[in-house]
């Protein structure tokens, strides 16, 4: 029997362990998780068969070798990686030595720890959501432990953890709005290293971008401010790629911007929006082209008129800004830098060469000759697919005259290597093209499968785009990737939530997370002193909002628990309470009476420990029992009362 | 013999102590005994042979004068054994009923789980409704009417226990359990103890027990006990620790014994300490333990007595 009630114990402690332990185990080191679930297991079938816990001996060895293993692994045990594996190391350890309830609490509070730990990496609603399932199985698990002999009902404990969690809700959201924010994630940590993100490249090769288009992440959100670009406008400029070594090409290295902001055409379609960028941890900001204004201090203008910002985007980043579409961006370039533009690999694609010489030939002038390399992708059996050949040595070659089915970097690669073959400026612009409105939110989502790769080319001192994909797939531009490609190639996922019933299940949920960061991740300082002002409070100090957090939560403490205390009105009558200041007199010299101890008794008890108050007490508690147990109905006795009264008054140990 | 109220209550004290002079270090249970009958209730007793259990009920049956009777309940007993049979007489050429042992006024059903459910259930409904129907004629049973049932520890083997059901029937379920050694060299040091049976002498006679109940009966109820005895029921169907609570049947027998119990002490009305000295022998046989307690030594009763504040 006893071992039963140990083994319920344990299981409850136990699967608040791995509930807790679990959202880490994608980031630290696979033993540590094995090492986890493992003695997790062990501990619940030890208290299933009573085995004994190991020695001493064998627990200090372990504490060292799981010490020994986490500076293998890291090198470290400080820092949000290192440090959470250690303390996850170390709860399976304790494991192997709770016996007592002590050790049982400690465990269940540690978890707590654990729960905090997880905010320093996930921060999307589900984390909140799956830690309160956390809470609540850790504060069972406290209750259980908390019990000498009995096992609490799943019901009762869930319904009691229930009621405190509510009861807690309000404080949370007290500390929430008061408690003093510090600039930036509070646990700004840096962004790992070695963590791969997926996002545009500092480089373009053919594939790069196709491996994009079978990405589901999402890149950024955006809301507009009224009117929403046309399909064929929605071209969010990124990186500029203008140098070209025959296969891949790459960027200026990101420096000042222009300085002379008046050759902008403000012509076109102006609209206003916000975005909120995920993270990539690289320095562009997706803004469609081109942007004249924004409100970030930190973001200004790259050196191809792109946004950049000043550090690496390494957390979710939002910014308003205001751009206009029209196709062109000044062309203010050094003559350098435009010859760089003209320069091609030699020995490199001789048969695209060949193939411009031709065609400029019979050309009148360079807009001409570009129109007629578009007739050429529209009109010739070329195919746009996210399923492309490799291609090897001489690509463009490759692509041109032998595959002919490419995705957009292979068309963007294809058409800039042609105008160059001419003697034309050009260069390879990646960013995204297109948006899906998420109704559910109202606002739109463009993922990395809307990654794009256009064409820049000068003509008559500007730079206008030009994207040889609409010429091969205009359904691209206008439609989206999802109607210009077939499903083959497309991840599960993206076919998942392209389905009727789980799209709508995806937009309902990506619009909480949206709302989330938007209402809850980015309440940070000037959120929150906007807030403040709007309730009446300006400018506090932080040391003015501590307190007022202090001061509201002690308030909303001393109102619950007033609250609680007077919920049920408790009847005492004249002799009750005569009794009971009888006892709190005795209790200065004695103890007061244990909840289930009877008069007698206590009189008793009393008697033994201070015979020299006999007499009172057997008369006052003899008077009492009259009154309360002997006398029925209403016959209250005054005079006994009376006597009562003036034997407890005199009662003065 | 008419007894007066107030001597009805040293009256108790002596009948505890007499019976106190062959059951030796046994008061508490001697009391609980007494308090049964006085209440009007029946008596299980639980223990293992040989602690004295026949002899407890054979000296209350002479100091309060009653019929003396003994079933020892076997797996062959038949329910005519217990209540009688009619026998055809050729002389009359009619059927006399001969009265089995149930028609005694103190009757020792010995080792009452052994016998098949059909014998027990002609006991336990002649307990409740003290009288039995035999051949279409309803026969009262004597009054007073006090059965003193034993029964071995439920886990030996050729046993029925008694169910739920009929267990409720006993006011009061009480163990006796092993003397102290002190106790235990006294009584080796003594006479025997049958011996000394023979010496008792009746101190009340029929009437004068009726009266002595009648007076336990009108032991006054105050409404602050009766809150705390319904706050004591409230916790055993209420708390988590009990699968099986208290019934209203349970209750108001808590109420009785208690009523009794006061009477020898000799308080006018019940006192909570009332109610505690009786609640594990009438309330533990009548509630069940989640399973996974039972068998922890947690005394239901004392459970409930320690969790529950006097209001």
């Amino acid at each position: 029997m006893h071992l039963r009630q140990e083994f319920w114990r344990m299981a409850w402690l136990i699967s608040a362990v791995l509930v807790v332990a679990l959202p880490h185990f994608q980031y630290v080191a696979p033993w540590v998780a094995v090492l986890v679930i493992a003695i997790a297991v062990w501990r619940l079938a030890a208290a299933e068969r009573g085995w004994p816990m190991p020695r001493t001996a064998l627990r200090v060895t372990a504490v060292f070798l799981g010490y020994s293993g986490i500076m293998w692994s890291y090198h470290r045990v400080s820092g949000v990686e290192a440090g959470s594996a250690l303390l996850l190391v170390m709860l399976a350890f304790k494991l192997m030595e709770t016996r007592s309830r002590r050790d049982r609490a400690l465990v269940a509070i540690i978890c707590f720890v654990l729960m905090f730990a997880t905010f320093l990496r996930e921060q999307t609603i589900w984390s909140p959501a799956y830690l309160l399932v956390g809470i609540t199985l850790s504060v069972c698990a406290l209750m259980q432990v908390g019990r000498f002999q009995t096992r609490m009902p799943v019901m009762v404990a869930g319904k009691t953890t229930l009621k405190l969690v509510v009861q807690a809700l309000p404080l949370m959201a007290m500390l929430f709005v008061l408690f003093p924010r510090v600039p930036g994630p509070f646990w700004a940590m840096p962004v790992d290293s070695g963590t791969a993100q997926t996002g545009l490249g500092d480089s373009v090769s053919p594939g790069d971008i196709t491996e994009l288009g079978r990405s589901d992440a999402i890149a950024f959100r955006v809301r507009f401010d009224g009117t929403v670009p046309e399909p064929a406008e929605r071209y969010w400029r990124g990186p500029v790629f203008g140098y070209f070594n025959g296969r891949s090409w790459s960027g200026r290295i990101p420096g000042p911007g222009p300085e002379d902001t008046s050759v902008l055409r403000k012509d076109g379609s102006s609209y206003s929006y916000e975005i909120t960028m995920e993270p990539h941890g690289r320095r562009w900001l997706l803004a469609l082209e081109t942007p004249l204004s924004w409100d970030q201090k930190d973001a200004s203008y790259g050196p191809d008129w792109q946004l950049i910002s000043r550090k690496p985007v390494g957390e979710r980043f939002a910014y308003r800004a205001r751009s206009v579409v029209n196709g062109t961006i000044p062309g203010n370039d050094s003559q350098r830098y435009l010859q760089a533009m003209r320069h091609l690999p030699a020995n490199v694609n001789p048969r695209t060469r060949m193939l411009a010489r031709q065609l400029r030939g019979s050309s009148r002038d360079d807009v001409t000759y570009l129109r007629s390399v578009l007739n050429m992708f529209r009109e010739q059996e070329f195919y746009y697919t996210l399923t492309p050949p490799r291609l090897d040595d001489s690509p463009v070659d490759e692509f041109l005259f032998e595959t002919r089915e490419g995705f957009c970097e292979h068309y963007a690669s294809a058409f800039a290597t042609l105008a160059r073959a001419a003697g034309i400026p050009s260069r390879v612009v990646t960013g995204y093209l297109g948006a899906e409105r998420n109704p559910v939110g109202d606002y739109w989502v463009v993922r990395q499968s809307d990654a794009h790769a256009w064409t820049e080319v000068w003509i008559d001192g500007d730079w206008r785009r030009y994207d040889p994909t609409a010429a091969v797939s205009p359904a691209r531009i206008e439609g989206g990737l999802d109607f210009a490609i077939p499903d083959a190639g497309r991840s599960p996922v993206t076919l998942l939530r392209r389905s009727a019933l789980f799209g709508q299940l995806a937009l309902n949920m990506d619009a909480v997370n949206a709302a989330w960061d938007r209402w809850v991740l980015s309440f940070g300082p000037d959120t929150q002193m906007a807030l403040l002002a709007r309730l009446g409070i300006s400018k506090p100090s932080m040391r003015d909002l501590m307190i007022a957090t202090l001061i509201s939560c002690g308030l909303f403490l001393a109102a619950l628990s007033w609250m609680l205390t007077r919920r049920q009105p408790e009847h005492v009558d004249a002799v009750l309470r005569l009794y009971r200041l009888y006892c709190r007199r005795l209790a200065r010299s004695f103890r007061v009476p244990l909840h289930s101890e009877g008069p007698t008794d206590y009189a008793s008890a009393a008697v033994a420990a201070r015979p020299d108050l006999g007499s009172d007490i057997h008369s006052i508690t003899n008077l009492y029992l009259q009154l309360r147990y002997e006398i029925t109905g209403k016959t209250d006795d005054p005079r006994l009362l009376a006597e009562l009264r003036r034997r407890i008054r005199a009662f003065r140990p | 013999m008419n007894v007066e109220y107030s001597q009805a209550r040293s009256l108790a004290d002596q009948l505890a102590a007499e019976v106190g002079r062959i059951i030796l270090g046994k008061d508490n249970e001697i009391r609980l005994c007494l308090t049964c009958l006085l209440a009007g209730g029946h008596l299980l007793i639980e223990d293992v042979p040989g602690v004295g259990k026949t002899l407890l009920a054979r000296s209350l049956a002479t100091v309060l004068d009653l019929s003396f009777s003994r079933i020892q309940f076997t797996s062959d007993l038949m329910p005519a054994d217990i209540i009688g049979v009619s026998v055809f007489r050729q002389k009359e050429s009619d059927f006399q009923f001969h009265e089995g042992p149930l028609f005694a006024q103190l009757i020792l059903a010995d080792e009452v789980n052994r016998a098949t459910p059909k014998s027990q259930s002609a006991l336990l409904e002649a307990m409740e409704e003290r009288q039995v129907t035999i051949d279409g004629e309803t026969r009262p049973l004597n009054d007073p009417f006090f059965v003193i049932a034993t029964q071995n520890p439920v886990h030996q083997i050729g046993t029925y226990p008694l169910p739920e059901s009929q267990l409720d029937r006993f006011l009061m379920r009480i163990g006796l359990g092993y003397p102290s050694e002190d106790f235990e060299r006294a009584i080796l040091r003594g006479n025997d103890r049958r011996v000394m049976l023979g010496d008792l002498r009746p101190l009340v006679d029929n009437d004068g027990l009726k009266q002595m109940q009648r007076a336990a009966a009108a032991t006054r109820v105050s409404d602050a006990l009766l809150d705390y005895v319904q706050a004591l029921v409230k916790h055993t169907r209420s708390a988590p620790e009990f699968e099986l609570g208290l019934s209203p049947r349970g209750s108001r027998d808590l109420v009785a014994a208690s009523r009794a119990w006061a009477f020898i002490d000799g308080h006018s009305g019940v006192h909570p300490e009332d109610v505690q000295a009786v609640f594990s022998a009438v309330t533990a046989h009548r509630m069940r333990l989640r399973a996974d307690l039972q068998g922890t030594r947690q005394d239901a009763g004392k459970l409930t007595l320690d969790a529950v504040t006097i209001p």
